[in-house]
C-alpha cells in the first residue's frame, strides 16, 4: 500500500539544490499522509496532528544531508514521528518518569510496521480492543468514539444519566488500555 | 492536591451523582478505591476536545494506567470515521514551506514556528499535488477544484465515477454493516461513505463539495459533517438545512453486491497519477463532472 521511497544521492552545495528538493518532496508526498494519520492515532485530535507532522517533517529536513542512501528512510521517518510523539507525551502530559518507562516498555512505542499506519488497521486495532471489552463498556465507546455520539446522546441512548456515562467511558478507557497491554 | 481523598471516596456517589433511580452502572464496574469525579471529569474534557480535534487541556500527572486511558481515547477517536484524514490544505501549506529553502532553514531551528497555516484549497491543489497524493496510494485529502462554483451545479444523480471508465473494487463484507449503518472507506483514489438502506448498499464520495475537506459522520445526527466550515450533508447527500450555505449535494459512487462484498465503482489504478481529465474528476472530489 505504501511505497517506499528512495532519496537520491545529493551533494549539499547549490547545484545539486534541485535534486535535493526533489528529494524531499518524494519523501514528503510518499509519507506525509501516512505520518500524519500515525501521530493522529497517538494524540487523537487534529491541532496536536498537524504540529507534530509538521515537526516530524522540519526534523527530518534537517537530518536528510546525514541521512542519504538509507536503506530504508521511511523506516527512520517513522523513528523520527515517535521521538517527537514521545517528547511531546513527555512534556505535555508531565508523565512521570516511571509512567513513561512503563508505557514504553509495554510497547506502546513500538516498532512501527506499514501495517499500522493504515486506516484499517488502526480500525481492527480498536475493534479487536473493543470486542474483548464487556458489553456495555464496548457499548459506551462505541457511541462515544465509532459514531461520534455527544455525552446526551450516548446517555439517552444507553438510559444512563450523563454522569453515568462519563463513570462508564472512564473504566471502558481504562480496561481497553489494559486490554490492549496484554495484547502487544 | 486532590480535593477528595480516594479513601473516602464512596463509590456508589460517583457512579450515580444525583441520579437516584436510574439504572445502576453494570456489576462487572467495581469501583475502584483511587477512582474521583476528577478522573471522570478529567477524561472526559479530554473526549470533547478530541472529538472538537482541538488540542487537549494537560491533564494532571497521570500514572500508567491513566495514560493508557488516555491513549486508548486517541486511538477511538483516530478509529471515528473520517477523522484521521489530514485536512488537503495543511498537506499543502507545510509541503510549501518544506520546498521553499528559505522558510526550511528559518524553521529548522524554531519548531514551535512549524504550524503552518491554514490556506484555501482553491487552485493549490490542481495538478500535482493530487497526482503525487494519489501516488502513495492510500486515501489522500487532495481534491482538484477548478472554479466549479461558476459552473451549473450537478445533480444528486450524477455519478462520481462515470460508467465505464472506473473499476470495482471490494469494500466491505455486506454482513458487516447493520440495516442503517454507515461505514467509510478509502480506496486507492477515492474515500466515501457506504450506508446500508433498507433497499441495499449506497455510497457517496467523503469530500465536501464546498472546500474539499475529509468529511465525518456524525451517527447523532446522522449527517456528514465538514469539520472546516460547518457544513452538513445529510445521510443521503443532499445539503443539510444546518449548513452555513447551501452546499452541492455529495457526488454518489456506484455499489453492488456480489460474492457477498459490496462493491464500488472508482477510478482505476494508474489514472489517479497521469492527471488525465479522468483523474482529475475521479480524485477525492472534483465534484462536478461539467468541469472536465
Amino acid at each position: 500500500m505504501l511505497r517506499k521511497s528512495r532519496i537520491q544521492d545529493h551533494n549539499p552545495d547549490a547545484s545539486n539544490q534541485t535534486s535535493g528538493n526533489h528529494s524531499l518532496q518524494r519523501l514528503y508526498e510518499d509519507n506525509v499522509i501516512a505520518i500524519y494519520r500515525f501521530i493522529y492515532a497517538k494524540v487523537g485530535n487534529r491541532e496536536e496532528a498537524e504540529d507534530l507532522t509538521s515537526q516530524v517533517f522540519m526534523k527530518a529536513l534537517r537530518g536528510l544531508d546525514q541521512k542519504r542512501d538509507l536503506p530504508s528512510i521511511q523506516s527512520w521517518l517513522f523513528q523520527v514521528a515517535r521521538t517527537v510523539v514521545a517528547d511531546h507525551w513527555r512534556a505535555f502530559y508531565r508523565l512521570r518518569a516511571d509512567s513513561l518507562d512503563d508505557l514504553l516498555d509495554a510497547g506502546w512505542e513500538s516498532p512501527l510496521d506499514d501495517a499500522h499506519t493504515s486506516p484499517e488497521r488502526v480500525e481492527e486495532r480498536a475493534n479487536r480492543i473493543l470486542k474483548r471489552l464487556p458489553a456495555r463498556y464496548q457499548e459506551v465507546l462505541t457511541y462515544r468514539f465509532l459514531l461520534n455520539f455527544s455525552i446526551r446522546e450516548t446517555a439517552e441512548k444507553m438510559r444512563l444519566t450523563e454522569a453515568n456515562v462519563k463513570v462508564l467511558q472512564f473504566r471502558a478507557l481504562k480496561k481497553a488500555g489494559r486490554i490492549d497491554l496484554e495484547s502487544l | 492536591m486532590d480535593p477528595r481523598d480516594p479513601r473516602d471516596n464512596n463509590p456508589n456517589d460517583e457512579q450515580a451523582p444525583a441520579s437516584d433511580g436510574e439504572p445502576a452502572l453494570d456489576a462487572e464496574d467495581t469501583p475502584p478505591a483511587t477512582e474521583t469525579v476528577e478522573h471522570y471529569v478529567g477524561l472526559h474534557q479530554h473526549i470533547e476536545r478530541l472529538r472538537a480535534d482541538k488540542r487537549p487541556q494537560a491533564p494532571p500527572e497521570l500514572n500508567a494506567d491513566e495514560a493508557r486511558a488516555y491513549q486508548m481515547a486517541a486511538l477511538l477517536r483516530a478509529a471515528t470515521p473520517g477523522a484521521d484524514l489530514p485536512d488537503p490544505g495543511f498537506v499543502a501549506a507545510l509541503r510549501d514551506r518544506l520546498m521553499r529553502p528559505a522558510a526550511a532553514s528559518a524553521l529548522a531551528g524554531d519548531p514551535v514556528a512549524s504550524r503552518p497555516k491554514r490556506v484555501g484549497r482553491r487552485g493549490l491543489l490542481s495538478g500535482g499535488l493530487a497526482a503525487a497524493a494519489a501516488a502513495v496510494g492510500v486515501a489522500a485529502g487532495v481534491a482538484v477544484e477548478r472554479g466549479h462554483e461558476t459552473k451549473p451545479p450537478a445533480t444528486v444523480e450524477t455519478p462520481l465515477v462515470p460508467p465505464g471508465s472506473g473499476i470495482w473494487v471490494s469494500v466491505a463484507k455486506a454482513d458487516m454493516i447493520p440495516l442503517g449503518g454507515v461505514m467509510h472507506f478509502s480506496t486507492d483514489y477515492i474515500v466515501g461513505f457506504l450506508r446500508h438502506t433498507p433497499t441495499g448498499f449506497a455510497a457517496l464520495s467523503g469530500v465536501c463539495t464546498h472546500m474539499s475537506c475529509f468529511l465525518q459522520w456524525n451517527g447523532g445526527t446522522r449527517t456528514y459533517d465538514c469539520p472546516c466550515h460547518g457544513g452538513q450533508f445529510t445521510e443521503t447527500g443532499e445539503s443539510a438545512s444546518t449548513s452555513p450555505i447551501w452546499y452541492r449535494p455529495l457526488p454518489q459512487i456506484q455499489t453492488k453486491v456480489e460474492d457477498g462484498h459490496v462493491w464500488v465503482y472508482v477510478v482505476p489504478p494508474g489514472v489517479g497519477s497521469t492527471n488525465t481529465p479522468a483523474a482529475g474528476s475521479g480524485g477525492y472530489g472534483a465534484p462536478d463532472p461539467t468541469n472536465r
